[in-house]
């Protein structure tokens, strides 16, 4: 029997592990909703098993997507963990290779070099000792690099990095310490016994007169286990749980068992243990701009996880999507937060809408809702019905006189089942209508018409339908040389993933200059719904830089497709035409009659007092 | 016939020193834009829920600030969360958060 | 008094610079006036009757036209493209290229009316029936007839007071002090004008703080029976027939209030100008939170700025009665003549 007492810690520490991840994923398993459930089974048999696998190796293991963000934090990640599990890999084939069974204790592979002190003069050995040896280097690379970057982040592309917790701290303190001290050990052992190659057997000539001896031998390799199995005690409580975690959300999405359900579940659980408070995404936070720094996502899941949810760490966030679109785990983090936020105790009392009358008495192709921050900005639901008419549509316009929420706010304020009497009562008045399409003008009210609604009548966004007028030649347009630039709202973009609509319509009409910050990348205004604690001067600030960071120098108007969008910049009071693309449409059906109002601002001259 | 009119009229004095201010203090502390808020009523002008509700959150915040809390669960409860308030708002009062913050408030109650 | 003759520049021909010119002339120094518009007085030469007793905005205007003479030189249409300054003298450029030197520049521009198109949710420049206190002034003027787009006669015309003014939604905090009592003038001349229409104000507070101005309030509703609602309106939509819907909450009565409106009329508030903005950012004269002149105090020296030799007058240290803008006039007209003095002095003693 291949045994030593040293073995035991690192063995204690991996069934602790063990026996802590089966008892959390079985319960994370068992509260998944019968849908995501049946998706696991009705899945697991298929292709999507294997794809899953793939980007396991891909993204677990290589670590690609953070590649993308960086190279060297890319390779960093890579060297740790694809070297790690080479390390394991390559160390059972080489066991293998010497005792000719695949069902030694866990330990062998690892202490190889322990129990397999002796050179065998087998050049396969040789080989062995060879690779084992530069993958340790590899590995050494990324600790190195680990601890590097602490002290100096900016080389990794990063501006801000996460405090980390006590548990965390000292997991990462033990982590340093695995591979030098598998180092020593297997130097040591080199420099007793012979054996080992460029790596461990050069260190162990060093070693050989001064350190090498029985007791730094034993006494080296029992270090090595104990940090192995410190690691292993202090994972499950630390952020390295996203190592095995984020294995199991990887296959659960491939499965398509992640759909969110609208509160705390399984898969909330999974999403938020495989955050690694990389802290990634926290130079796309904007909050950041204001001092806001303990909201962001990953402080977040690590509060949840530790149950010290605050109100403000919960509250204080735009759920504008930026750190969704930037994560490198592909956390649904706006999903999370949103079940984080639910909150079924809030008393909520619409019985008030019972009064509101939901009869139609005309029978209308398409319904237009113009939404409670459009009536706000009646020069977007001007220019609507002005667009509906040149195109000869049988509309109604839905909300003209009273207006129901959409409902959105509340869902996104964690009052999801409070806001039912609502979408329900704007349900009925839909399907009263007999209409077969649904537009709206605001992305909120798009989006969750769209996504949470389950309405048998298709939704548009008003781009989107623009869009389709222009395709189908009914709306005769000319284009201007007006020089615009397009800002992508957060829920129609992001959220809602409509990125093409908008600019067809915009480049059909002017010069549409793209910022650099567009598309998923695209800036929040600040108006942004979700967030109830940023003062009003706080969203004026976030608004004036975004302002000047979207709008080029040469370009004096701005076109959106958000009334919240159009409103908080036109708050800022900076000198820049802000215009809503139904805006830009009607003015050039109007063949400019209404220019003056939406280009208020000519270019500033330059130089005059 | 031996009750007099003012038994079954009510009186709608506020008694502002017999009133309990601790609710208002409490959102106040949490919510200090509400402060500046000059019962202008373009919050409760525009609000959805007020066009066809008794709510409004002027008056409901004003009471509240009197120490007259009957009906502020009740009242506050109407509210959808629209945002409308805030875009209007000429004092920057964070008018949501008041909400909010009266709801933790009766909450805590 | 004529040995001490000196240049002065004075930018903005309306009231405050007329008046400065003729005190600066009376006390013996030449002055340039340089217009930016066609010819002189501001916007004083749109208006119709002024508050509170009702005078010709003309009339006051001709007699202070009628003093532009002798020392007083006026250049119109002219648009200033830098100041500079070499020892006592300022050079201002204009028009491309031209130049005049002075000892002394006073900055009269006055101010602009806030553009009501940056307040959406009433609907100027989207519902055809929402129009300006100024463009009213020009219905009154003749130059337009009182009437809605349709040439319909108004039967209910709606006042909205503040706007562009006390919101900081459109980022003027500031009262603008003069639109209430300017509204309510114009309450009492469409009353006039149009006995049968009903007029409604809808404002936050009424600010008639001047001389007489609350006399005007009571016979707006004493003679004119001129409804005051008091809440600021929140929103307005279009009917189908042209009209206004106005909403807000009429926060005396406690409930929402909905309102038709053939013609409403916004009365819009005093902001600085785009002069002002480059003043401060180009030749560091401070400005203050609202944007207007900060002069160096605002008891003692209301016309001085930390510049040496350039002056304030007028609405451009924010809004003014005519009354106080030509008393301010007069006062940078002394401030100045004692500078003068003083530069004088110490050119002889050097
Ligand atoms: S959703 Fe936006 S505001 Fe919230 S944490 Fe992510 S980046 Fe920051
Ligand atoms: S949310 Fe994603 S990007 Fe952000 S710290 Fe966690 S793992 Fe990294
Ligand atoms: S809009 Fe603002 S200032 Fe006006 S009543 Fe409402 S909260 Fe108060
Ligand atoms: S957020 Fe509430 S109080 Fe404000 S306008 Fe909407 S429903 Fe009314
Ligand atoms: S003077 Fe009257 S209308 Fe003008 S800003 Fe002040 S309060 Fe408003």
């Amino acid at each position: 029997m291949k045994f030593n007492l040293f073995v035991l810690p690192f063995t204690i520490g991996l069934l602790v592990l063990f026996s802590i991840l089966t008892a959390k994923y079985i319960r994370w398993f068992l509260s998944l909703s019968t849908d995501q459930r049946d998706a696991v089974i009705k899945n697991f048999f298929t292709l999507k098993t294997l794809s899953g696998l793939r980007e396991i190796f891909l993204e677990s293991l290589l670590h690609r997507n953070i590649s993308r963000k960086n190279r060297l934090l890319g390779y960093m990640h890579m060297s740790l963990a694809f070297g790690w599990f080479l390390l394991i890999i390559v160390g059972h084939f080489e066991s293998y290779s010497y005792f000719k069974t695949a069902l030694e204790p866990p330990y062998i592979p690892i202490f190889l070099r322990y129990f397999q002190q002796d050179s065998l003069a087998d050049p396969l050995q040789v080989i062995y000792w060879f690779v084992m040896d530069l993958i340790l280097l590899f590995v050494l690379s990324g600790v190195a690099l680990a601890w590097y970057k602490r002290h100096n982040r900016k080389h990794f592309g990063m501006k801000k990095t996460t405090r980390h917790l006590p548990a965390d701290r000292i997991a990462l303190s033990v982590l340093w310490f695995i591979f030098p001290l598998r180092l020593l050990a297997e130097s040591i052992t080199s420099a007793i016994y012979g054996g080992g190659s460029f790596l461990t057997s050069g260190l162990g000539s060093l070693l050989e007169n001064n350190i090498a001896s029985d007791l730094s031998f034993i006494a080296s390799w029992w270090a090595y286990s104990i940090s192995l199995g410190l690691f292993f005690v202090f994972l499950p409580f630390s952020r390295y749980m996203h190592i095995p975690t984020e294995l199991v959300l990887i296959m659960l999405r491939n499965w398509g068992a992640t759909k969110y359900t609208g509160k705390i579940d399984g898969i909330t659980q999974f999403e938020v243990h495989s955050c690694s408070s990389c802290g990634i995404c926290l130079d796309s936070c904007q909050l950041l701009e204001l001092g806001h720094a303990n909201i962001q996502s990953p402080y977040l899941f690590r509060n949840f996880r530790g149950n010290k949810l605050s109100d403000t760490v919960v509250q204080n966030c735009l759920m504008c999507g930026r750190c969704e679109t930037t994560c490198v785990v592909g956390i649904k983090t706006n999903s999370v937060r949103r079940a984080i936020r639910q909150n079924s105790d809030v008393e909520v009392n619409h019985d008030y809408l019972r009064h509101v009358d939901t009869s139609f008495n005309s029978s209308p192709d398409v319904l237009y809702f113009a939404g409670c921050m459009t009536h706000l900005t009646p020069g977007i639901k001007k220019s609507m019905q002005a667009i509906f008419k040149a195109a000869k549509i049988n509309y109604a316009l839905v909300d003209e006189d009273q207006n129901i929420c959409c409902g959105r706010p509340m869902m996104l304020s964690g009052l999801a089942e409070q806001s039912l009497a609502m979408v329900n009562k704007n349900k009925e008045l839909f399907e009263n209508s007999g209409a077969q399409t649904l537009v709206t003008s605001c992305p909120i009210c798009y989006k969750v018409f769209r996504d949470e609604y389950n309405l048998n009548i298709e939704v548009l966004h008003h781009t989107q339908y623009i869009d389709r007028l222009m395709k189908e030649g009914k709306l005769a347009l000319a284009k201007s040389e007006e020089q615009v630039v397009y800002h992508d709202p957060c829920e129609l973009g992001r959220n809602s993933g409509v990125y093409d609509e908008p600019r067809r319509v915009i480049a059909a009409l002017a010069n549409l200059s793209e910022s650099p910050a567009n598309r998923e990348k695209a800036w929040c205004c600040g108006g942004s719904i979700a967030n109830a604690m940023l003062t009003s001067l706080e969203k004026k600030e976030l608004a004036i830089s975004a302002l000047g960071k979207i709008v080029p120098k040469n370009t004096m108007t701005l076109v959106t497709a958000c009334p919240l969008c159009k409103k908080t910049f036109a708050s800022t009071g900076k000198h820049i035409n802000i215009v809503d693309i139904a805006e830009l449409v009607a003015v050039n059906l109007s063949a400019g009659k209404d220019k003056r109002r939406i280009w208020m601002f000519e270019k500033i001259e330059s130089a005059s007092i | 016939m031996n009750s007099f009119g003012f038994e079954i009229q009510k009186d709608n004095t506020i008694e502002y020193d017999k009133n309990d201010l601790s609710l208002a203090a409490f959102v106040l502390r949490h919510e200090p834009s509400l402060y500046n808020c000059i019962q202008c009523g373009s919050c409760s002008g525009t609000c959805p829920a007020s066009a066809i509700s008794s709510y409004q959150f002027r008056k409901m915040q004003l009471l509240m600030r009197r120490g007259e809390t009957k009906h502020l669960r009740e009242d506050v409860a109407h509210c959808m969360l629209c945002g409308k308030c805030i875009l209007v708002c000429p004092r920057g009062v964070n008018t949501r958060n008041v909400i909010r913050q009266i709801r933790i408030a009766l909450n805590m109650n | 008094m004529r040995a001490l003759k000196k240049e002065v520049v004075i930018i903005g021909g309306g009231p405050a610079g007329l008046e400065a010119a003729d005190s600066l002339n009376k006390l013996g120094h030449a002055v340039t006036i340089l217009e930016k518009e066609g010819k002189p007085g501001g916007k004083l030469s749109n208006w119709h009757k002024l508050f509170p007793d009702n005078v010709s905005a003309d009339g006051i205007l001709k007699q202070m036209v009628h003093k532009i003479s002798g020392d007083i030189q006026l250049i119109t249409n002219v648009k200033i493209t830098k100041i500079s300054r070499e020892g006592t003298k300022h050079s201002v450029w204009f028009n491309e290229g031209k130049c005049i030197q002075a000892e002394a520049v006073l900055v009269a521009v006055g101010f602009d009316l806030f553009n009501a198109s940056l307040k959406e949710e009433y609907g100027y420049g989207i519902y055809d029936n929402v129009i300006t206190s100024a463009e009213l002034e020009s219905m009154f003027t003749g130059q337009k007839s009182l009437a809605t787009v349709t040439g319909k006669t108004p039967e209910r015309i709606a006042f909205i007071h503040c706007v562009g003014s006390r919101d900081e939604k459109v980022g003027f905090r500031h009262c603008s002090s003069m639109c209430c009592v300017t509204g309510v003038k114009q309450a009492i001349e469409i009353k006039k004008r149009l006995p049968a229409a009903e007029v409604m104000m809808f404002y936050m507070d009424l600010r008639m703080h001047g001389r007489f101005y609350e006399d005007l309030y009571l016979e707006a509703q004493e003679k004119h029976h001129i409804q005051f609602i008091r809440g600021r309106l929140s929103e307005s939509s279009e009917n189908p027939d042209g009209s206004l819907l106005l909403k807000a909450d009429d926060t005396l009565a406690g409930s929402p209030i909905k309102v038709k409106a053939d013609l409403m009329v916004l009365l819009l508030g005093f902001v600085p100008t785009d002069f002002h903005r480059k003043m401060g950012e180009e030749f560091g004269v401070e400005i203050g939170s609202d944007g207007f002149f900060s002069p160096c105090d605002a008891h003692l020296d209301t016309n001085s700025v930390k510049t040496n030799g350039i002056f304030v007058a007028g609405a451009c240290t924010g809004a003014k009665s005519l009354e106080y803008t030509l008393a301010d006039a007069r006062s940078a007209s002394l401030k100045i003549h004692e500078f003068l003095l003083q530069t004088t002095s110490a050119n002889i003693l050097n």
